[in-house]
């Protein structure tokens, strides 16, 4: 038997990660709020002899992109040779989603509707009749519930059966005027792989990707008399096949008019939770809690694990000091500071923001931070990829195609210099905060978001950045579960494992070999104008260039050059302006890696190195400055 | 549309709505629609398909307003009328297309059977809701909150943002509640799905009272 490649599709938010996950096992990451997902996930399936290939995808409303995660599912779906496409619906709006499978149908993809949220939509009182939708569109139609597993063997037996597109499936008819230009048009379209039909309805409905496919483009003129009594032709096909989704959707439903209790109160919350004044207070509000908390809890996970390492390396003294065991120890050590030192803030905030995204709040967060975004020339769904950006700097760079456009995508990236993610969080609480205080780690985030009201002023000076309005979807309040936190957090934290610490490991060995040959003065040497101007020990300079490569290597170094004491080492103010020039900069090469990926080498080199240059000119500044006081 | 005036008839004993007014605005739309611009009295029965007391109603009011004029036995639209005839046309533009497609369905396809019945509910009361209604409603910026609306048209330059929104759910004729407003944007639930909506988008969707229904 042949192999088989299906996408899951769908509206954003409605299961298609869920639903990998359960057909494949835990691979994507799943929240609650639209797009989550922004790139292609694949898993595969083996069956005996068969194998199948289920494709993960961004959500999409419709086939007309506004950002480009949603470019990436359009490529999938009319570039990438898929065998089917699995549409995830959402019972609870059926007729919205039922647009995108008339769409997709369109373009004679074969189609499974995969009927999610089934339980729901009962609770509301909508009962769907998922025969009676097989029989109304002629494709297989699976309820499911990702979740519990259910329906998900049916799922897969259902694909294995699909065996191209049929020629009676469902289609939508327009008017007649519409039909006829339809026609005109789909005689003067080349030879592709898609049908003309479906071409033809793109350039009726203006859609410049589709242009490509016209033999010429006199011919939209030409149906311009067809289409005379139509101003408006792309919005009047965008209704009737709104209202042929409606009809459908009415005819397989069964409504009971429930009231909907739950609703009403969730209705209540966001009147609060959005509310012009409430709503920014309450979100800024919820962050310093948040972060008083990672403080709180991280310091004391952070002094539990530091002791347990101060005894276990205190031990390794004491064995005689070979070079063999020198190295050794001092690869444990910089291991085990670095765990100690970033473990507790990164894990702690995952948990945190895991919560966030499942129970709804991360969507609110966006409206109530627009006003504010919008004054630093950001759209308000840049407040996603920031968000995340507290967690890690490499997929948050991803998540920036959740925006229009490339120059708006590259300018929120420039931002991630001040968001600190969960390892520069561990500098500023778990080096700053645990050595120096509460106080100047407040300081040092003060800092960081005035520099970054600097930066923005900047930038708005030279560049011009148009923003998109904002259109959002505000997914309902869910019940996070535990499980799917956990699952995500160590999706997450996969990295750290398996790549943070092998390399605190081997940074810590190589300390000790450049310690030991001597190698380390002449690093330090040149540099020490740096460490000067930042009114810092020469030797900081160390854990400096470590944790440009790795933040995480930063506060292990810094203790491997000045030793546990460091309080008594380094004067307050030394403590701040170290942590300042630590975090503020692209985090790590991992993340250059990801911006050179997203944007080209040119522009990643050039923020990397921008964002350098100004951390350093500015904690170099601050501090001359607050000497003066 | 067989079955309109069942439907005007039902609609006097089930929900109070102004059948007279509803009558008044397709006569003045099957006028503007005519050969000629001109119909007889017997057409307008036939076409309208309501009983004679609400024609005769009808007509004696528009003759009123000064909307229509008999010329022999024709009626004719004043300018008045005549202006009154084009926005109605106008703003149903995509009603009809919305109507006009479901005649096709029926020679298409075996589902359509229901259509007609279909047509008779709720979203067929709200567009012809849309008939009755003065004017072709409020942007959504302006619209009261918590009050009950009615999509009456999304006026929007960009194409793809019209069919995102569409797609969304926001669709002519469907209810539409405003939960809050904020400096930047207007938070509606359509459907019982909540959405947040840019002011530049906001300002682009017509919405009407939905009021008495
Ligand atoms: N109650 C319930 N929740 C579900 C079900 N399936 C998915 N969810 C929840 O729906 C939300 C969205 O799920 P995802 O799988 O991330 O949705 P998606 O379609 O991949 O979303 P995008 O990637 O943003 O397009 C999560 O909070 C899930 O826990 C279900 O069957 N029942
Ligand atoms: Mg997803």
């Amino acid at each position: 038997m042949k192999d088989f490649k299906a996408l899951l599709i769908g509206q954003p938010n409605v299961g298609k990660s869920s639903l990998l996950n359960a057909l494949v096992g835990s691979k994507v990451i799943i929240s609650n709020y639209p797009g989550t997902t922004v790139e292609i996930t694949r898993g595969e399936k083996i069956l005996g002899k068969a194998k199948i290939t289920f494709e993960d995808t961004p959500g999409i409303y419709s086939i007309s992109d506004r950002s480009e995660e949603e470019k990436i599912t359009e490529k999938k779906l009319f570039e990438g040779a898929a065998d089917g496409a699995i549409i995830v619906v959402d019972s609870t709006s059926l007729e919205r989603n039922l647009y995108i499978v008339l769409q997709i149908l369109e373009a004679q993809i074969p189609v499974i509707i995969a009927l999610n949220f089934v339980e729901e939509a009962e609770k509301k009182g909508i009962k769907i009749d998922h025969k009676k939708l097989e029989k109304i569109l002629n494709i297989p139609v699976v309820p499911i519930n990702p979740l519990r597993g259910k329906g998900i063997n049916e799922l897969i037996n259902v694909t294995l059966r699909v065996k191209g597109i049929k020629e009676d499936i469902f289609s939508v008819r327009y008017d007649d005027d519409i039909e006829k230009a339809i026609n005109k048009i789909s005689s003067k379209i080349i030879q592709t792989s898609l049908p003309n039909r479906f071409i033809a309805l793109r350039v009726l409905e203006e859609d410049a990707d589709f242009y490509r496919y016209l033999k010429n483009k006199e011919v939209i003129k030409a149906t311009k008399g067809i289409l005379s009594n139509h101003p408006k032709v792309s919005e009047d096909i965008s209704i009737t096949r709104y209202g042929t989704a409606a009809f459908i959707a009415r005819e397989v439903t069964q409504i009971i008019k429930l009231r909907d209790k739950r609703g009403d109160l969730h209705e209540q919350f966001d009147k609060i939770l959005l509310h012009n004044i409430w709503g920014p207070f309450f979100t800024i509000l919820f962050f310093l809690i948040i972060f008083g908390l990672l403080m709180f809890l991280g310091n004391l996970l952070q002094g539990f694990l530091l002791n347990l390492t101060e005894g276990i390396t205190s031990y390794l003294h004491t064995v005689s000091p070979s070079i063999i065991i020198v190295i050794l120890a001092q690869a444990l050590y910089g291991l085990m500071v670095g765990v100690s030192i970033a473990l507790p803030y990164v894990f702690l905030f995952y948990l945190f923001l895991g919560l966030t995204e499942d129970v709804g709040l991360l969507a609110r967060f966006i409206v109530n931070l627009e006003t504010l975004l919008k004054k630093l020339g950001l759209p308000g769904k840049a407040f996603i990829p920031l968000a995340l950006g507290l967690g890690c700097t490499v997929p948050a760079i991803r998540a920036t195609r959740i925006l229009s456009s490339r120059k708006e995508r590259f300018y929120a990236a420039s931002f991630f210099p001040f968001v600190s993610c969960s390892s520069r969080i561990g500098i500023i609480m778990g080096i700053v905060g645990y050595y120096g205080g509460l106080f100047l780690v407040f300081s040092v985030y003060v800092t960081l978001i005035i520099s970054a009201l600097i930066w923005a002023f900047i930038v708005k000076r030279v560049a011009y950045i148009e923003n998109q309005p904002l259109l959002l979807e505000l997914p309902s309040y869910r019940r996070p579960l535990m499980e799917n936190i956990i699952t995500k957090s160590w999706i997450r934290m996969k990295d750290f494992v398996y790549l943070v610490i092998p390399l605190l490991a081997i940074g810590g060995a190589i300390y000790a070999v450049l310690n030991i040959t001597g190698i380390t003065n002449i690093i330090v040497e040149p540099l020490s104008p740096i460490a000067q101007w930042l009114g810092l020990p020469a030797v900081t300079i160390i854990p400096l260039i470590f944790g440009f490569l790795q933040k995480d290597l930063t506060g292990a170094m810094l203790l491997s050059v000045l030793g546990s004491n460091i309080s008594t080492i380094l004067t307050p103010l030394q403590i701040y302006t170290f942590g300042l020039v630590a975090t503020m900069q692209i985090p790590c090469v991992i993340a250059l890696g990801m911006l050179i990926r997203e944007f080209g080498v040119k522009k990643a080199v050039l923020l990397t190195g921008i964002s350098i240059i100004y951390g350093l000119l500015f904690a170099g500044l601050i501090w001359r400055i607050i000497s003066i006081f | 549309m067989s079955n309109r005036g069942e439907v005007y008839e039902n609609n006097i004993m089930s929900q109070d709505v102004d059948v007279i007014k509803i009558v008044k605005e397709d006569i003045l739309r099957i006028i503007d629609e005519a050969e000629n611009k001109k119909i007889s009295l017997k057409s307008i029965k036939v076409k309208v398909g309501v009983s004679e007391v609400f024609i005769f109603k009808a007509v004696s009011e528009l003759k009123k307003e000064n909307l229509i004029k008999f010329r022999g036995n024709f009626i004719e639209l004043t300018e008045n009328g005549q202006s009154r005839a084009s926005s109605i046309t106008k703003r149903h533009l995509i009603i009809e297309n919305y109507f006009k497609r479901t005649k096709n369905k029926i020679k298409a396809h075996k589902a359509a059977d229901a259509l007609e019945h279909y047509i008779s509910e709720e979203v067929a009361n709200n567009i012809r809701k849309l008939f009755t209604l003065k004017g072709s409603g409020v942007p959504l910026t302006k619209f009261e909150i918590d009050k009950e609306g009615l999509i009456a048209d999304i006026m929007l330059k960009d194409n793809k943002l019209s069919e995102r929104i569409i797609s969304m759910g926001i669709f002519p004729g469907e209810r539409i509640k405003v939960i809050n407003e904020t400096s930047n944007a207007v938070i509606v639930k359509v459907k019982g799905k909540k959405t947040a909506l840019g002011r530049e988008i906001a300002k682009g969707i017509m919405v009407l009272e939905y009021e008495r229904l």
